[in-house]
This record gives C-alpha cells, sequence and structure tokens, in this order.
C-alpha cells in the first residue's frame, strides 16, 4: 500500500522532516570515522563522519569538544538530526567521544601535547600535600569498589579526619562533566578541604576516558586545593594524574600516599616520651654539676677571703706586741710606783718617800734620796 | 599553655601539635636553657604527647557525604 502523496512546499517540507525526525529520533549516536574537521571563528565545528559507504555532516561548538581531534580519529558521536532550511542536512551535536582504544589513545596524545605546551603538567606547579590532612574532599562514585577501598584503607592508617564525599559517575558521558563540577564545587567553598582525591579503578580505556577529558584535566590543573589524582590501572597515566599535585597507583595506594600510619606515628610519641625525659634529667645534671663547681669557687673564695684576713690579723698582732707596756719594760724602762699609784712628774714623789720599781723581770722598793727637776725635752 | 580545646571553633590540629612537640624537644637540647624554662617545656610537652596519644587512639574519621549531583549545572567559571 502506498503512502499517501503530500504535494509541500520547500519550507513545508523541511518543516515536517524535521518534526518527523525529532519525534523519530530525537537522538541519535553515530559513530564513524572523523573527516574534514574544522573550526570557525574559534567558535564553531564542523565535521563529517563517515564509513565505507557513506557521509554525515555534523555541527557543534568548540565546548563540546573532548580535546584535540584529527582527521581518521574514530569517534561516536551523539546529536540531533535535522535539516536545515539553507545548509542542507546535519546533525546537531550533543556529546562527542573517541571510540575505540585506538581512538581514545591517540586523542589523548594529541590533548597531551596540547596541555603540554600550555604548561599544565610543569613539575614546577606541583604543590606538596598536607601530611596527614585534616579534611578530604573525595571525588568518586559510592559504588565503586574504590571508594570501599580507600575508605578501609583510610580508617586503617589514621585517625580524626573528616572526608566529604562527592558521589560522581567515573565513567560514561557523563561523567567529566560531574567530576568538573565537583572539583568546581570543593573550591568555591569558603572553607575547602586540605586536600581533593580524585579516585576510581581499573577499566579499560573506553572506561577511563573521562579522566584525559580536557574539561577535567583543566579542572584538576586549576584547582587551589592541592589534588591527588589515582586511577587504578597499569599502562599508561591518564592526563589528570599528569595535572595533579600528585598521583597514586590505586585508591588504596592514594590513602597510603595522604596519610601515615598511626602506629608507626604512636611509637615515634613514645619514642618523643623518652627523649623528653632523658634531655630533662640531663638538663637537670647540668644544673646540679654547675652548683657544684660554683661551690667550689665560693670555698676558693672564702679560703682567699680568710688568708688576707688572716695575714692582716697577723701584722695587727706584731704592731700591738710592739706597743705593749712588757715591750717598753724590755727596752730598760721602768716603772714607779708609791703607794700603788704610778709616779709621773716630781710633783707626786718628794725626798724620803718608799716607791716600787717595775722592771722588765723584777720589783724594787727603794727610797727616794733626791729628787732632781729637769726640763721635759732635756 | 592550655590543652587545645576539641571543639568545632577550635578542632585539635595534629600536625601542628606535633610540630610544637618537636621544637619543644629541640629547644631542650639546648645547654644554656634556664632550668625553670626547661621544666615548662617538659610539662607542655607532656601534655603535648598525652593530646596526641588520645587523638590516634579515639578520634573517628567522619564521612560526609554531599547532597545533590554534580551535573547538568553550567560552570560559573570561563573555560580557557
Amino acid at each position: 500500500m502506498l503512502a499517501e502523496e503530500v504535494n509541500l512546499t520547500v519550507s513545508e517540507f523541511v518543516a515536517l522532516l524535521n518534526q518527523t525526525l525529532e519525534y523519530a529520533y530525537p537522538s541519535a549516536t553515530i559513530t564513524g570515522e572523523l573527516a574534514n574537521f574544522r573550526v570557525s571563528k574559534n567558535r564553531w565545528v564542523y565535521f563529517d563522519l563517515k564509513d565505507e559507504l557513506a557521509t554525515v555532516r555534523f555541527f557543534g561548538t568548540v565546548y563540546q569538544l573532548p580535546g584535540p581531534l584529527e582527521d581518521g580519529i574514530l569517534l561516536r558521536v551523539r546529536g540531533m538530526p535535522r535539516l536545515h532550511p539553507l545548509y542542507g542536512f546535519s546533525v546537531s551535536i550533543q556529546t562527542i567521544q573517541p571510540a575505540g582504544e585506538g581512538a581514545i589513545h591517540r586523542a589523548a596524545e594529541l590533548l597531551k601535547a596540547k596541555l603540554e605546551a600550555e604548561g599544565l603538567f610543569d613539575l614546577a606547579r606541583k604543590r606538596p600535600l598536607p601530611y596527614p590532612p585534616a579534611r578530604i574532599g573525595l571525588i568518586t562514585s559510592k559504588e565503586a569498589a574504590a571508594y570501599t577501598d580507600f575508605i578501609k584503607i583510610i580508617n586503617a592508617r589514621w585517625r580524626g579526619l573528616e572526608i566529604d564525599l562527592a558521589d560522581v559517575q567515573v565513567q560514561g558521558e557523563a561523567a567529566p562533566k560531574q567530576i568538573e563540577e565537583a572539583i568546581e564545587y570543593f573550591n568555591r567553598l569558603a572553607k575547602q578541604p586540605d586536600v581533593l582525591v580524585i579516585t576510581r579503578g581499573g577499566g579499560s580505556g573506553e572506561d577511563l576516558q573521562a579522566f584525559d577529558a580536557e574539561n577535567v584535566v583543566k579542572a584538576v590543573a586549576s584547582s587551589r586545593v592541592p589534588t591527588l589524582v589515582a586511577i587504578g590501572h597499569e599502562r599508561d597515566v591518564s592526563l589528570a594524574e599528569l595535572a595533579a599535585d600528585e598521583r597514586a597507583s590505586t585508591p588504596s595506594n592514594a590513602a597510603e600516599t595522604l596519610v601515615p600510619n598511626r602506629y608507626e606515628a604512636l611509637q615515634s610519641l613514645a619514642e618523643a616520651k623518652r627523649q623528653l625525659s632523658h634531655t630533662l634529667k640531663s638538663r637537670i645534671q647540668l644544673a646540679f654539676a654547675g652548683l657544684g663547681q660554683d661551690k667550689i669557687d665560693l670555698r676558693q673564695a672564702i679560703t682567699q677571703i680568710l688568708t688576707t684576713r688572716r695575714r692582716d690579723l697577723s701584722g695587727q698582732r706584731q704592731l700591738l706586741l710592739a706597743l705593749s707596756p712588757e715591750a717598753i719594760l724590755g727596752r730598760g724602762y721602768a716603772v714607779v710606783r708609791k703607794d700603788g699609784c704610778v709616779v709621773r712628774t716630781k710633783k707626786d714623789i718628794q725626798t724620803g718617800d718608799i716607791v716600787e720599781v717595775q722592771l722588765i723581770d723584777a720589783n724594787l722598793r727603794a727610797s727616794i734620796n733626791q729628787v732632781e727637776g729637769r726640763d721635759a725635752n732635756g | 599553655m592550655p590543652m587545645a580545646k576539641k571543639s568545632n571553633q577550635n578542632p585539635f590540629n595534629y600536625q601542628i601539635a606535633r610540630d610544637e612537640l618537636d621544637t619543644i624537644l629541640l629547644r631542650l637540647q639546648q645547654e644554656d636553657l634556664d632550668i625553670e624554662v626547661a621544666t615548662d617545656h617538659f610539662k607542655r610537652g607532656q601534655q603535648l604527647i598525652a593530646d596526641l596519644e588520645s587523638y590516634l587512639n579515639e578520634a573517628e574519621n567522619r564521612i560526609i557525604e554531599l547532597k545533590g549531583q554534580f551535573d547538568d549545572k553550567p560552570s560559573k567559571n570561563k573555560r580557557t
């Protein structure tokens, strides 16, 4: 049975076809080899996807590109087919991804060269991670083994952490945008975490390609919060890992890199305790030793003082002896007394008096026969 | 010097406490340190060690899941 014939103007036909396409195929995913890739005014992107028998034109913006592309690469593009009233049939791009391991690898190589030239992977840009951090921003899928492994190791190794989890897709079409948004979210916080950890487990090149997406790599590179990216795989390092401040080989290794082993930390504290006691004990012993030396110095000082004083005392004794009455008698002088009183002048004595005369070694009794006065200076 | 308070306003920071302890151990090795000052450092060192050991043995890790999905939100940052 033939379809009813319709007689339409050109515009009506275009409108009808677009309505039909929108109803039947609002979105289609097409895989083919990239050809005639070009960018216009640094904004609009035009290319074809082709296979052995056909070619389809695509149209979009540079913001939709996963990275640099070159003709020949295999792409998977989701878009809206439509018939443009002036420019003919094309597919309006919604998402673009390299398809197949080869294409993914090639696309990553092209992007790596571009970003390397921009300096995103320079070693000078790398910042040390706080060790240990107090607060971690964790960007991963809560359903993934990577999350479980990371948390298990972190809990075994360290305590007192705050871990803020951003649950995102880590593969598939939505992954790059979600990972980028999560990084930007943490960077917008008034109180940012000490480190961002972006992690997932191993997988195929296609599973991991979100971590080679340009928007993700640039978000990691421009993060003000230091970043650690751990993509568990055995082959190439992803571009996000190259852009990060630090990388780890697996989610478990990421946890080991971030925090110390608390048992080792406890042992270190035990050693610090021993060192503290030992150092104070030594300090006290040193202080006592200092006191002992002070005691010796004091004793020496006192001895010196005593010696000097003894010497002075001896001199004074000599002087005292020299000035004593006994010493004067020894020089030939005598003391005359009358009735017990010392006779000093002629007024104290007269002829016929009985006097006692004290010599150095004897006492005499004498009587005065004559008193002759004389001049004191004569 | 009072122990660092474990509160939301002033949470205990392991690394800061550990750095202070290392500084005290270094200063105690100075022979010309006054004995009274050395004793004060010793007491502070003992307190820090007790705090650090308590943190390592008793503190728990907290996991907070952020609300909302990180998709379909236009990026506010200019794409470079």
